[in-house]
This record gives C-alpha cells, structure tokens and sequence, in this order.
C-alpha cells in the first residue's frame, strides 16, 4: 500500500536519503532498523510532507504524495507519531485527541486504546508522565482512523515494564485493524518481535530487507553496529 | 497634492512673453527669481502645506500676469520636508545650493523652522515664515507673516471674559508654541483680573482625554484656552462635546483654521471663539475675490484659512521689497522686506523692524458649518519678544 | 465614591478598546509570529468603513457590524498577497507590514484627502449614571468591545477553529500532521485579528478624529501590552491592556496626561526589565 522508489531527501546541502527504496504492504509492521544518522527519521518526515524530496517517489495506494501538504497527507490516512511524541502539552488531554478526530473518527478510540487517559481527559497534555504521553501520542494517531501509521521511537525514554505493555497494546490493536506500520525503534529486540518484516537502512539506502523471523545476530551486528 | 511632483514647478508663459516686451531698469535682470517652498506634503501635516500652496501659487500666477518682478518671472520650487526637520534641513540645503533660491517660504512646524533657521543665516538666504508661533525668532534672515501670541490674544481673553466668564483653564499640546501661548494669555488674564482655573498638557496621540475633560468640569472653569492643534485636537473636542463638556465651558480655539471645519460632525463644534487675520467666510470685497479667486484655481470644494491667506501675502510682499530696492538678491530682499508696507485683501500690513507683522485682525466664532465673524478688531502690532 | 466610580467608568471605556486592539496584535503575533505594523491601519480602516458606510446612507449600526468585516476582507487580501511570504522571517514581517502601513495610510489620505472627518455619533442621548450625565454611546462602546473579546475567547476555547488555531499557535508541524489545514488557519486568524482592529476603529469612530494617522496612538500602547504580559497566550493582551490602560487612565486623572505617558513607559520599562518574559509568564511559572 506505500511503495517508495528511488528517494532523495535532505537538509540543506547535505543528502541523507540516497536512493531509498522500500515497499509495505496492506496489514504489514515493517521495522526501520539502522544505526543512527542513517535516515529513518527523514524518511518518515518525507512520507509525512514535512520534509520535500529532490527526487524519487512516494505512492500510497498508488497515488503519488509528492508535492501534497503535509495536512492533505494526513487527511488521505497517514498518521504520525514523531519522535518525542509532541503532544500539545498546554492542551488537554481531550483537546490533543478532539484534534485528531475533527476528521471523522471519535475520541472514544484512544480511550477505549488506554483507558488510563480517560481519568486525565481535562489535564493538560504535558502534566502527563513520558509513558502516558506516548501513550496519548499513538492514541491520537489511531483516533484519526488511519491507513498508514508512522511511529518514530515509541519506545525512547520510557521504563521497559510500561514499554512491553504499550507496545502489545498498539500491536493487537494494528493487526485487528488491519493497518499498515512503519516503525522506527532503536530497541531492536522490541522492533523485531512485533514487525513482519525488517527493514536495515546504511547511509541512506535499503541495505536488506529480511523477515523479522529470519533476523539473525549475526545480521543485525553487521548492520547495527559501528 | 493633484498638481505636485516632486519638483512642482510654476510658470507663466504668458508673463514671459511680457517680460520680454517690456523694458527694464538696467539694474533688474531678466529671468526668473527662484523661491523655494519646503513645506510638508506628506507625513501628517499635509494639510497646512496644502493650504500653503495655495496661496503660493496664487500670488504666484498673478505676479508673473502682470509681469513678474521687474521683468523677471517668479518660479516656486516645492519640495515636501514630510513633516520631518531633518528632511526640512536637507531640502532647504539642496534648493539653496543647487537651485540657487533666493529665498525659501516655509515651514509648518517650529521644529521644523528651528532646523532649517543655521542653515539660512549661514547662506544668507532669507526664511519666510507664514506659520502662527510662539514668537522669539528674531534673525536677519527669518520673516514671520502670520501671528505671534499676543495678536490672537489681546482680544480674545476679554472677549471671553465679557460673554462667557472670568475664570479661564488652559489646556494645550506639549510643546513650545502652547507653552509660550498660555504664558502671554496668562498675564492678559490676570492683567484683567480674570482667574487661571488651571493650565495642563497633553503629549500627541492620546485617544481618551475623559480624565483631562472631568478635570476641566471640576475645575469650574467657564472659559477654555485650548491648543491643541491638527488632529488630537479634533479628537479632544469630539470627547469633550460627548461627556457635555462644551456646555459649561466656551472654548477659545488658538491656532484655529477653516480645514478644522467639518470634522467635528455636523452641528458640533460650535460656539467655538477665535482671533484670525482672515476668514474664509468674510463677505467684504478684498477677502471674498481672494476666496473667488483660489476656489477659481483649486475648485468650491477647498477649505480656505488664514495659512493661505498669509503665504499669499508673503509672496506679494516679496514683490514689494524687491521693487523697493531694486536689487534682485537675498540681501536685497531682506533690505526691502523691513519695515515694509504691502497690501493685502484685508488691507495693509507692515512689516516692522523685527520682522513680524502688524495686521488686521477679527474676532470670530465657529457657527453652522463655517467661521462668522463677529467683528473687526483692527490692525493688532505683535510682540515677538525680540530684545 | 461617585467620583471614583465616573473614573472607573471612563477608564474601563479606553480599557475596553486598548485591550480590542492588542488582543488583535496577539492572535496574529501568537499564530503566524508575525509582528502586525500594520495595524493601527487596520483600526483606522474600521473608521473609514464607518465613515464611508454612512455617506452611502446606510445606519449607524449596520455601519458597525459590516465595517470591521471589510477590514477582516483587506486583512485577508494582505495575508494572501504579502505577509504569507515573508513567514518565519521575523524581522520581514517587521518591515512588510511597516511598508503595508504606508501604503494603507497613503492610500486613505489619496482617497479621503490628508484631513480630518467626522463620523456622525448616533443619538442615543445621555443617562444618570453615579451622579453624572453618561453619554450613552460610550456605554454602548464598552458593551461592544466586551462583547468581542468574550466572542474572541469563545472562538478559541469553545470551537474546533479555536481548537485547531491553539495547536497550531502550539506546534505548526504537528497540527499539520493531524489534518489541520496551516494556510487556512493563517488566513483566518489574520483576517480576524485585522476584523478585531477594525471592530476598534468602528465603534471609536464617532469618539475621534477620522484621519490617515489615528492609529499610531493605539498602535504604541497595543504593542506595550502585549510586551509587557507576554506573548504566551491570549489572555495576556487582556492583562496588560488592563495594566496599560489601568496605569495610563489614573496617572492622567490624578496629574496629566504628559505624565501619564511618561508613567506607563517608566512602569513598563520596570515591568520588562524584572520579568522579560512578561507578567503572564510569571503567573505560570508559579501556577
């Protein structure tokens, strides 16, 4: 459902995307695996519009997202949830959800998600504890009832016990919805035992793409370590 | 502004032609005299260049219709000082050096004329000044011809006092031409007895004068000296009609002109009491062919004050000295302009040897939607305060 | 205590519509960082409209609700032809909407001529109130300005726009990310802020001289309330157009307005000095 062929991107002068291709398909979690500085946040800002590419393309569905604004994007189904979550955090917790929902799609969604925030709804988003926020980050991402769900580090910053729970929450919840995911986590363990499928990025392009199953130590050192 | 560029510039072809027909004394040179004009065109003040204008080009195409000044024809070269001294300065600098100027008419403001005075003194050109002020600018090379304080207020405080009250409040804008106004209205004050209710200022731009409007209530004054020119000042009347101010007080307008007519709405405004040297509205044959003559030129629609009147005069007087002394300089001008009788359309004024005017002025209230005056009050001689 | 109470009264009046005038400042500042010179032009348009509105006859009040509408429209057309392209460039915004401000006072003063015009005041009469005879219109003035500033807030904290223009004032890429349509959201905001400066002008219209240079005088005092309660929110305009008006109002009662002004910069500088960030800052940094 999105095919990427052949992208460039960059910041400045400097190109941090040379050439990336990479496919996912309807229902599937692909995890974006790679050391750091190799792309992956770039190629979520480029899918998203928040970063414009020189060249190559971006189709989701088969329809080219070049040149679209990043609210058009969001509105044809991509959802993102970006590193350091960004929730509104001068807003309520309902308000951060009543935004993602202005387009269809209720707020009962991210509660029926994590039910912990309903008893926060009328706090302010940045009272929240960093597991909560991410919490209502991805809750706000899946009220907007999207295709395509961008994740950028969910795990990042957050106690291991509050991450296994979070994620197999989100997990249960994509495959009964039948979304697509790509997924940026740093945790590689975490990334491979809920992807289909696992992407490795080096400097830029798609070195390999391999069954998450099929992930051995061996692979991951090659293209994970220094 | 329709007729102004940058460098409006005024000629008779007519008087050319006659200039050249008729023979001259050896001394006059044929040619033009130049007079540069540094007037605010722009930057708020517009309205008062405006006027200026007015007069200017007049006098202007009436001297070079008849012949000019001993054969030579008069040229104004205008140049917008945008209400601005330091732009006042430069184009002051740039008509005499450039243009050769003999001399210049203008400016508006004191700010503005105090700027431009070194720079006139040192080149020797002389400034004509037709601006009501403070008084106190005694140059060789600087000529008031419109009022100094004591002519708008030697008649006017007893006028006030006689149909309205004795005790007098003053309120004015903060600056100097107010403050030396309400110092010669205070001793014509207590000079008659009167009391002072109180005396204030303002800075410009203030948009809520409540404060100023309860206190002048308070004070139990029934006169106010008021001078505040330009659009505050509007803006100060329309309050103090709205919070009926204006029916315990009678307001003696200093530094009022008819383009003040009309923007205090319609039935407002009224009652007001001033000391002009001409008003547009004066039904005698000097004043109502100058009025005829300058709606010819500019159309019905033009308000007409006593700054045109007083730039028109300042013009002709420029013809006078000249043909006085026969010497087509700066210095013969100056020479020519002191102590120097011209004729004007509300009778004769006299230049006097500090370079201020005697002049006829009148006693009037605004009335309907216009100036009626309500009487002559006679040839006033001013008191420049010139040592 | 009438007295006092005649002085409330008469404040509240300037208060009212220093704060219309800031609240405009601080909904376009707060959305697009767009530092608005151009304003005090936007208020004078609302003068104008009125102006022009009753010389092709229509009523006082007509004049009042589709004036401030008109400038929302020219606020609208700025947006769309100048200020959008000069967006995160701060000091550009500074200098685009200076040379608007020319060109919108120039515009009037080759339209309506450089002098002074009258609004007709509506004859609504005067009432007793505390002992004085009040002029009605002045009630009526405040009235309207408190009515539009509880719409403003309204807008904002009880509507999906508001919702959507506080995440953008927030977080402009994020907003995007759900859906939220930037451009739109700047479009409007802009248009209201300008409606908001118009709405000043319309309603002090018949309280002031109608001419090309009125605005500077709200301008100033606009800008030193935003400045000194910050610009983190939009009740911040509200508190310093308070603490503006409030400081301005009794210094001119008590000694002059020379002093007044003098006062509300001396107490402004004081202000910004100790609390960069403003008062509302502080507020929250205990809160």
């Amino acid at each position: 459902m999105l095919e990427i062929q052949e992208l460039h991107a960059g910041y400045g002068g400097g190109e941090v995307l040379r050439g990336l291709s990479l496919g996912v398909a309807h229902g599937e979690i692909v995890a974006l695996l790679g050391r750091n500085g190799m792309g992956k946040t770039t190629l979520l800002r480029c899918i998203m519009g928040l970063l414009p590419h020189a060249a190559g393309s971006i189709r989701l569905e088969g329809q080219p997202l070049s040149g679209l604004d990043c609210f058009e994007i969001a509105r044809r189904g991509v959802a993102y949830v970006p590193q350091g979550r960004e929730i509104f955090g001068q807003l309520t917790v309902e308000e951060n959800l009543r935004l993602a929902a202005l387009r269809g799609g209720t707020i009962e969604t991210g509660y029926d998600l994590f039910p912990g925030l309903r008893a926060r709804a009328k706090d302010p988003g940045g009272s929240l504890s960093g597991g909560q926020q991410q919490q209502l980050a991805i809750a706000r991402a899946m009220v907007a009832k999207p295709r395509l769900l961008l994740l950028d580090e969910p795990s990042e910053g957050i106690q291991p016990s509050v991450v296994n729970e979070i994620a197999d929450i989100v997990t249960r919840s994509v495959r009964s919805m039948g979304l697509s995911v790509l997924l940026v986590e740093q945790n590689t363990d975490l990334a491979l035992r809920v992807a289909d499928r696992a992407v490795f990025v080096d400097h830029g392009v798609d070195a390999a793409s391999i069954a998450s199953r099929a992930v051995t130590r061996e692979i991951l050192a090659s293209y994970m370590e220094l | 502004m329709e007729n102004l560029s940058r460098r409006g510039v005024l000629k008779g072809a007519a008087s050319v032609a006659l200039a050249a027909a008729l023979p001259m004394p050896a001394v006059l040179g044929a040619g033009t005299i130049k007079i540069g004009v540094v007037q605010p065109f722009s930057g708020g003040l517009e309205l008062f260049g405006n006027q200026a204008k007015l007069g200017l080009d007049l006098a202007a195409a009436e001297i070079n219709a008849a012949g000019g000044i001993g054969g030579s024809t008069v040229e104004l070269i205008y140049e917008d000082d945008k209400t601005d001294p330091k732009t006042a300065v430069e184009r002051a600098t740039s008509l005499i050096r450039k243009d050769g100027v003999m001399a210049i008419s203008g400016p508006i403001t004191s700010n503005n004329r105090d700027a431009m005075m070194p720079t006139m003194s040192r080149s020797k050109v002389p400034l004509l000044y037709a601006t009501n002020y403070e008084g106190g600018g005694c140059d060789r090379y600087l000529f008031s011809f419109n009022t100094v304080p004591n002519q708008e207020l030697e008649q006017l405080i007893p006028a006030l006092k006689e149909n309205a009250g004795d005790s007098f409040y003053m309120f004015g804008a903060d600056y100097v031409w107010p403050q030396k106004m309400f110092e010669a209205a205070e001793t014509i004050v207590t000079g008659l007895g009167g009391k002072s209710a109180g005396k204030e200022f303002t800075p410009w731009g203030v948009k809520d004068f409540a404060p100023v409007v309860r206190r002048v209530k308070d004070s139990g004054a029934k006169c106010l000296l008021f001078a505040l020119p330009g659009a505050d000042g509007i803006t100060f009347i329309r309050q103090a009609e709205d919070l009926g101010l204006l029916n315990d007080v009678t307001v003696g307008f200093l530094g009022f002109a008819e383009t003040y007519l009309g923007a205090f709405g319609e039935g407002k405004g009224q009652n007001m009491w001033v000391t002009v040297p001409f008003a547009a509205s004066m039904t005698d044959p000097g004043p109502a062919e100058f009025v005829a003559k300058i709606r010819k030129a500019a159309g019905d629609g033009v308000p007409i004050s006593h700054y045109a009147f007083t730039h028109y005069n300042s013009l002709n007087a420029v013809k006078a000295a000249l043909e006085k002394t026969g010497k087509m300089d700066s210095e013969g001008l100056v020479d020519g302009l002191t102590e120097l009788n011209v004729k004007t359309p509300t009778g004769d004024i006299l230049i006097g040897k500090d370079h201020h005017v005697t002049m006829n002025m009148f006693l009037a209230k605004t009335e309907g939607a216009g100036l009626a005056v309500v009487k002559p009050l006679g040839a006033i001689a001013p008191a420049p305060g010139c040592a | 205590m009438d007295r006092i109470l005649i002085f409330l009264l008469d404040s509240s009046n300037a208060i009212l519509v220093l704060m219309l005038v800031s609240l405009g400042l601080a909904v376009i500042f707060g959305l697009m960082n767009v530092i608005n010179m151009a304003h005090g032009e936007f208020l004078v348009l609302g003068a104008y409209g009125v102006l022009t509105l009753q010389w092709a006859g229509l009523p006082f009040a007509a004049c009042l609700v589709i004036a401030p509408m008109l400038v929302a429209l020219i606020g609208l057309a700025a947006e769309e032809l100048l200020i959008r392209r000069t967006y995160e460039r701060l000091l550009d915004t500074i200098l685009a909407t200076w040379g608007l401000s020319l060109v919108l006072r120039q515009g009037l003063v080759l339209i309506y001529g450089p002098g002074s015009h009258a609004v007709a005041a509506p004859d609504m009469g005067s009432v007793p109130v505390f002992g004085e005879i009040y002029p009605v219109y002045r009630l009526v003035v405040m009235a309207l300005s408190a009515a539009a500033i509880a719409f403003t807030f309204w807008v904002f904290f009880r509507t999906a726009l508001g919702l959507q223009a506080r995440a953008v004032i927030a977080n402009r890429n994020m907003a995007a990310c759900l859906g939220i349509n930037t451009r739109m959201l700047d479009r409007l905001t802009f248009a209201f802020g300008a409606g908001l400066a118009g709405l000043a002008g319309a309603v002090m219209s018949p309280l002031i001289s109608v001419d090309p240079n009125a605005g500077l005088g709200w301008l100033v005092p606009g800008f030193l309330s935003i400045l000194v309660a910050g610009l983190g929110s939009l009740s911040g305009p509200i508190v310093g157009a308070a603490g503006v008006g409030a400081v301005d109002s009794l210094a001119a009662a008590i000694s002059s307005p020379v002093w007044a002004q003098l006062t509300v910069f001396v107490a402004a500088i004081i202000v910004i000095r100790f609390f960069p960030q403003g008062l509302m800052a502080l507020k929250r940094r205990e809160a």
